[in-house]
């Protein structure tokens, strides 16, 4: 006999929901659509919920119970308590048209700091390091074979190598956008710069294909989990384990 | 004319017949012994009495001098104030006029009694005294044999201007009897209710019987100047000196007089110049045609009249009087429509302006083609040195004289493209008004190779549980171990048990499925060396992924919550949270989720004391830097969000290694960070297989290998799919070129 517990019902309620979503293969549907409002109502109020227990209490209601609130005076509340309380009001206030405009501070501060911080990091951690890796790539200790070093394996980063190296290159010449315009009005490439660009074609398309192949895999493993989900379910019910 | 030399005597052309010697208007003969000058002043040069002198130079074409420009005539003039004729009389308008043919016959203002009374007591006076003009003379000896009935000609001239006056409607009473209030002067220009009737006799005759020729008196009294008021200064109303005042003083006494007759107020102050203009040619005592010089009838054109605007300006003119006077660019244009009309079609091409010019003009304010009527039709000029010729030429040019648009101009000319873009215009705006009914889309059919396809892949998905029944082997397991793989075993390995490692849930429930299997060999592996584990996520869903796969996999190692893992729980921010977790964690993450209070039982953290509990938990007592973290290990199934974990926390990860747990879709964009000769990201494991083939390297039991199955015949059915509709396209590509 099947002990009806809340792991089950969740369960039970996890299979419904998995065959609502899979109603989708006939067409769009009710089903489907109860599945999907559901989805993003849950994950909404949870998403709330969350930042209202691990941001909003810790950060600006803690503060005021702790200490009977006497931590709120000093200097060191100035920019833990006091700045981000100024913020959070000034941002409530883009609820109203009236005084949407003092909420643009917040607003400000947000954009240019987060701008700030992908960009330093993007620079820092990803355009320098690529660049000095791809030029590392074609040092001599790289190129050429170490000492007692097998042929294979310098053959093998010889090759690798070069095909970053070629890779690179033709891929920024096919994002390079400028051509010379020929007498009769039309713009074209010249030919070195025209091969290299076909070249980089190629090695995006191989890039994206690589994408595109991971994803379905990905997909195929996430249905073959949820079958083998149903099938649990199933098992659970019919046997009781 | 046919310009043949005649003698000096002949009065007829020998060859045309034209007349040659000048007619005098108002019957004077040429072999009349009195001539048509004879009250010029002295001081001209020629003789008055003697025109056949100038005639003679104008017949030889000799114009060696100008000749001085005659005088006014001094006493019989009109317009001559001096005298004691009244000024509004040498401001009559022009008989022509259309608008001032007359004034009205049945109704006499009041105003006119005194213009009666002044008529009967004062004797005009001119300045030979008594010595009535010679001009005058001839009128009234004509006047004498002209039968009573040519007076009835003029009335009815008159009773055509006084139709449009009496059209006009009628003002309300209200504004009648405040005008008579303000202007006692303009009460007898105002509608009575007692005026006589139409049958009875004109009213000039009853008021003015003393007027009429064979009365006894004078029939051409001067009336004596007669304020009209508001009216004084009017140029439109009949007879009125503003009216009549304009042209008078530049003619000649006798055409001066003839407008009189025509434009006065029904007098007939002489048969024959009192003809209706429309007849276009009168006739004189001789019996030869003449029309007014520089006036053209046939034409239709007015005569100039100056106004003096300031004067118009300073006028105060009440409502209803604005309401009385015509409307010009109606009644005008009907008119000119009616003359031109009468006009016959001339026998040569009608001169036409180019097309240019015909673009500048304005559109039906002047007629762009000059009309040259024949010879026979053409008037006979009847005054004047060219008296008797026809075909005189206008002192202006027809195109010269200004027109008043008529009310065709206010007619929009539209082309025919301008016209069906309107039409395409209206049927727009037509069909944007028009509610559109709701269609509803009919239900297409799901194609057949989406059910095919639907179909093989659920059946991929539902076999592989089958195959230990059906005698099947499963698909054996990934022998090639990946590369990357061996260091990252070392990797783990060499991580110290006593600083936690730091794992990222950073995916959401979607992708469970694939990353829980992944990711599950490396946690597998830290656990089974009995590394702490702190879980930490930018995703609301993370915390309580971490924990179900943690509970799930820790169980085999007894590892609880509190004990062998903890979850930091939710970092808000983003890439800017990372960084300051990186900088500082304690000042990143504030609290928990799911953080045990006593024992091993985990607490909801509603208090502050159990949210600040976090950071006391003996596992992450020796933590203040991300470098403090024996290991980083991120699990995600974007490429974003492992970009940001790799730039934002290498200047602080110290050397505490990196690791990459991604889904097959991101491993191309994160792995050049893996490969790069100064790595940013120090291990990665990607996919299903690299999770088998890392279980296999560990030696552990796979918790990948009920799903293994499933993704191999997946695979392979897409592959076959794949292969399937490739071969379809070559087929169908065959076929059509073998078509062609």
């Amino acid at each position: 006999m099947v002990e009806f517990s809340l792991d089950l019902i969740g369960m039970l309620f996890g299979a419904l929901l998995t065959l609502m979503v899979f109603s989708y293969v006939i067409k769009d549907n009710v089903l489907f659509r109860i599945a999907m409002y559901l989805f993003i109502g849950v994950a909404s109020g949870y998403a709330g919920a969350i930042a209202v227990r691990n941001v909003i209490l810790p950060a600006l209601v803690d503060p005021l119970l702790g200490s009977g609130g006497l931590n709120v005076l000093g200097w060191e509340a100035l920019g833990t308590f006091l700045i981000p309380w100024v913020l959070a009001i000034l941002m409530t206030l883009k609820l109203s048209p009236r005084l949407a405009r003092f909420g643009s501070l917040p607003i400000a501060m947000l954009v240019g700091v987060g701008a700030a911080v992908v960009v330093g990091g993007g620079i820092t951690g990803t355009l320098i390091p690529q660049s000095l890796a791809a030029a590392d790539s074609l040092a001599p200790e790289n190129i050429f074979p170490a000492t007692g070093e097998p042929l294979s394996i310098w053959l093998e980063r010889a090759v690798s190598a070069l095909i970053v190296l070629l890779a690179t290159i033709s891929t920024l010449v096919y994002f390079r956008f400028a051509a010379q315009r020929d007498l009769t009005g039309s713009t074209r490439r010249s030919r070195l710069t025209a091969i290299l660009a076909y070249i980089g074609r190629v090695f995006i398309a191989v890039t994206f294909g690589v994408m595109y192949a991971g994803a379905l895999t990905a997909a195929i493993l996430i249905l073959g989990q949820r079958f083998e989900f149903l099938r649990q379910v199933i098992n659970t019910l019919i046997g009781g384990s | 004319m046919c310009s043949t030399l005649n003698p000096a005597e002949a009065e007829t052309c020998v060859s045309c017949g034209a007349r040659l010697k000048p007619l005098v208007a108002g019957g004077a003969h040429p072999e009349a012994e009195e001539p048509r000058f004879d009250d010029l002043p002295a001081g001209g040069e020629g003789e008055p009495d003697e025109p056949d002198d100038w005639l003679a130079r104008i017949r030889a074409g000799v114009s060696e001098e100008p000749e001085p420009e005659p005088e006014e005539p001094p006493a019989p003039t009109y317009s001559e104030t001096a005298t004691g004729s009244p000024e509004w009389l040498s401001g009559m308008r022009n008989a022509e006029d259309p608008y001032n043919q007359g004034g009205p016959d049945e109704a006499i203002p009041e105003w006119m009694d005194e213009f009666i009374a002044a008529g009967e007591g004062e004797e005009p006076k001119s300045e030979e005294g008594d010595d009535v003009p010679e001009w005058l003379a001839r009128v009234r000896a004509r006047k004498a044999f002209q039968p009573q009935e040519d007076s009835d000609s003029g009335e009815s001239v008159d009773d055509d201007w006084l139709n449009k006056l009496r059209s006009v409607p009628e003002p309300e009473e209200g504004a009648l009897e405040e005008l008579e209030q303000a202007e006692p002067g303009l009460e007898g220009l105002l509608p009575r209710e007692d005026q006589p009737a139409a049958g009875e006799p004109p009213v000039e005759e009853q008021i003015l019987p003393d007027l009429k020729p064979g009365a006894g008196q004078d029939p051409y009294p001067t009336p004596p100047a007669i304020d009209l008021g508001v009216l004084s200064d009017l140029p439109g109303v009949p007879g009125s000196p503003r009216a009549l005042g304009s042209q008078a003083e530049e003619q000649e006494p006798e055409a001066v007089a003839r407008r009189v007759s025509a434009s006065g107020f029904g007098i007939d102050w002489g048969e024959g110049e009192g003809k209706p203009p429309d007849e276009g040619v009168a006739e004189d005592e001789s019996g030869m045609p003449h029309v007014p010089a520089l006036v053209s009838d046939e034409s239709g054109e007015r005569p100039v009249v100056e106004i003096d605007e300031s004067s118009l300006a300073s006028i105060e003119l009440p409502a209803w009087l604005d309401n009385l006077t015509p409307q010009p660019g109606v009644e005008q244009a009907e008119e000119f429509e009616q003359e031109e009309g009468a006009v016959e079609e001339p026998d040569l091409a009608p001169a036409t302006l180019p097309s240019w010019l015909e673009a500048m003009r304005p559109v039906d304010t002047f007629r762009s083609e000059i009309e040259i009527v024949p010879e026979d039709v053409q008037a006979v000029e009847s005054v004047g040195p060219l008296a008797g010729l026809r075909g005189v030429l206008m002192a202006e040019p027809v195109v010269a004289i200004p027109r008043t648009s008529s009310a065709t101009a206010a007619r929009l000319e539209v082309t025919e493209r301008q016209y069906a873009q309107g039409e395409l215009l209206h049927r727009l705006i037509e069909e944007e008004q028009r509610e559109s009914m709701i269609m509803r889309r009919p239900s297409r059919p799901i194609p057949l190779a989406r059910w095919i396809i639907s179909f093989l892949m659920l059946l991929a998905v539902l076999l592989p549980p089958s195959f230990s029944r059906l005698g099947l082997h499963g698909f054996s397991h990934p022998v090639d171990i990946p590369r990357e793989l061996v260091p990252l075993q070392g990797l783990v390995n060499s991580v110290p048990t006593d600083r936690p490692a730091l794992i990222v849930f950073d995916y959401t429930p979607g992708y469970s499925g694939e990353l829980d299997n992944v990711a599950g060999a490396l946690i597998q592996h830290a656990l089974s060396r009995a590394i702490p584990l702190v879980t930490l996520s930018t995703r609301p869903t993370g915390p309580p992924l971490a924990e179900r796969l943690l509970s799930e996999l820790g169980a085999p190692y007894a590892a609880i919550n509190g004990q062998a893992y903890l979850h930091l729980g939710y970092l808000a921010g983003g890439p800017t949270a990372v960084q300051l977790f990186a900088i500082s964690p304690r000042d990143a993450v504030l609290t928990g989720f799911l953080v045990p209070e006593t024992g091993g039982e985990a607490a909801l953290g509603l208090g502050p004391q159990a949210r600040a509990a976090v950071w006391q938990h003996p596992l992450l007592s020796g933590i203040n830097r991300l470098s403090d973290f024996g290991m980083v290990v991120v699990i995600t199934s974007g490429t974003e969000t492992a970009r940001n974990w790799a730039e934002q926390t290498h200047p602080w990860i110290g050397d505490s290694p990196l690791v990459m747990v991604l889904t097959a879709g991101a491993e191309p964009l994160v792995r050049p960070y893996y490969e790069s000769t100064t790595p940013l990201v120090n291990g990665i494991l990607t996919g299903l297989p690299a999770a088998l083939a890392y279980e296999n390297l560990n030696g552990q039991q796979s918790s990948a290998g009920d799903v293994w199955n499933i993704f191999g015949i997946g695979m392979l059915t897409v592959e076959l799919i794949l292969l399937a509709g490739a071969l379809y396209g070559a087929a169908a590509w065959l076929l059509s070129l073998r078509k062609r």
